[in-house]
């Protein structure tokens, strides 16, 4: 049974140091993916382009959330104290970012995100700052 | 005490460069980190940190 102080002793839980490797095989999957769908020149109709685009997304997403939520090596509290304020600042980013782009919108101008789009300038913002307070530390 | 950063981050379960930045006052470190700290050195944690003007 954890304790309530579990709660607030310890900042978060994250999946062990090897989900880095499997979250960058991810990666690496969705990439070639969507690359040898281009490269085989394969005639695909509008629905199929589209179900290749949302797998392609999910992967690449699943792959990035993957390297977020792992620990480093070197994990401690210093460690934890860049990544909660790399997660609180992907998350403004993101209401900022679909703000913005409604407004465009709205303005008449066509949408420069989809959905999925979101989620990948999310977690690229918090990989930004994240490794950019990681080297100023 | 002669002790490298390396070595110092190694025994109290840290990284190097947490050790840096508590050096460099970028960083001040947890209570429980501090009494570690403080232990290795066989002193007190007010002999070791103190509060700066503001804190």
């Amino acid at each position: 049974m954890p304790k309530v102080t579990d709660y607030f002793n310890k900042p978060l839980n994250l999946l062990p140091n090897y989900f880095k490797k499997i979250g960058l095989v991810f990666i690496l999957v969705s990439v070639v993916f969507v690359v040898s769908v281009k490269i085989s020149g394969i005639h695909l109709t509008v629905e199929k382009k589209e179900m290749m685009k949302t797998i392609f997304w999910d992967i690449l997403i699943i792959g990035m959330l993957f390297i977020a939520f792992s620990k480093e090596k070197d994990e401690d509290e210093l460690n934890m104290l860049i990544r909660l304020k790399a997660l609180a600042s992907a998350f403004f980013y993101t209401v900022i970012l679909k703000i913005v782009n409604d407004v465009f919108n709205l303005l008449g101008h066509e949408a420069f995100n989809n959905f999925d789009s979101y989620f990948f300038q999310m977690m690229a913002w918090y990989f930004f700052v994240y490794y950019s307070a990681k080297l100023l530390r | 005490m002669n002790i490298t950063q390396q070595e110092l981050a190694d025994k109290v379960g840290v990284s190097r460069q947490t050790i840096n930045s508590i050096e460099s006052n970028r960083y001040i470190p947890s209570t429980t980190l501090a009494i570690k700290l403080s232990n290795l050195f066989d002193k007190t944690v007010n002999e070791i940190f103190e509060l700066e003007e503001g804190d």
